[in-house]
């Protein structure tokens, strides 16, 4: 077998391949749906809710008293203190990004490890998050809660 | 044995388009990654 140099021709050919097939390849990422930017995670924003304003959540009669409200699809969990304050807190569990699902005794609870937070403070009562559930901001108006 | 001219030059073709189907698949992947970074 004899050994072949490389010639100039060769080279030239071989970076004009490469340097149209990336050309090639980058129009064809960048146009696909895989390039599209995609909606805030939970993780991606801090556990925080989605950036939405203006969306009805709920009734505020919809929330008990001194206990809370879990709306799971919007990622929030609504409270209601004594004074008839509103208050509301992402309902992504800082852990490992759970849906929390329920409230006891004052405390909200994640179903996947069991993170406890205050359900007026959101701070992290027991489990294993180590993080506070992140404030929401909310509006009433009408006697309805509103994102934003 | 001899080869004709023709011949050669298929012979020398044939060894290069291994070589620049690589080269092109690494152009398409490394183009693609840049446009999803």
């Amino acid at each position: 077998m004899t050994e072949e140099s490389l010639s100039r021709r060769s080279v030239l050919l071989g970076a004009a391949v490469t340097a149209a097939a990336g050309v090639t390849g980058y129009v064809v990422a960048a146009g696909s749906a895989a390039a599209d930017a995609k909606a805030a995670t939970a993780a991606a924003n801090d556990y925080g809710v989605a950036e939405t304003t203006g969306d009805r959540l709920a009734a505020v009669g919809d929330i008990p008293a001194g206990g809370g409200l879990i709306l799971a699809s919007a990622r929030v969990v609504l409270t209601l203190s004594a004074d008839g304050a509103v208050t509301a807190f992402s309902a992504t569990c800082t852990h490992q990004g759970c849906t929390v699902n329920a409230i006891e005794d004052g405390v909200i609870v994640c179903p996947c490890h069991l993170s406890r937070f205050d359900l007026r403070t959101g701070a992290v009562v027991s489990g294993p998050a180590s993080r506070p559930l992140p404030p929401v901001p909310v509006q009433v108006r009408d006697g309805d809660v509103f994102t934003g | 044995m001899t080869c004709s001219p023709g011949e050669e030059e298929e012979m020398s073709w044939s060894r290069t388009l291994p070589t620049l189907i690589w080269l092109a698949a690494v152009g398409f992947a490394l183009g693609a990654l840049i446009a999803l970074s």
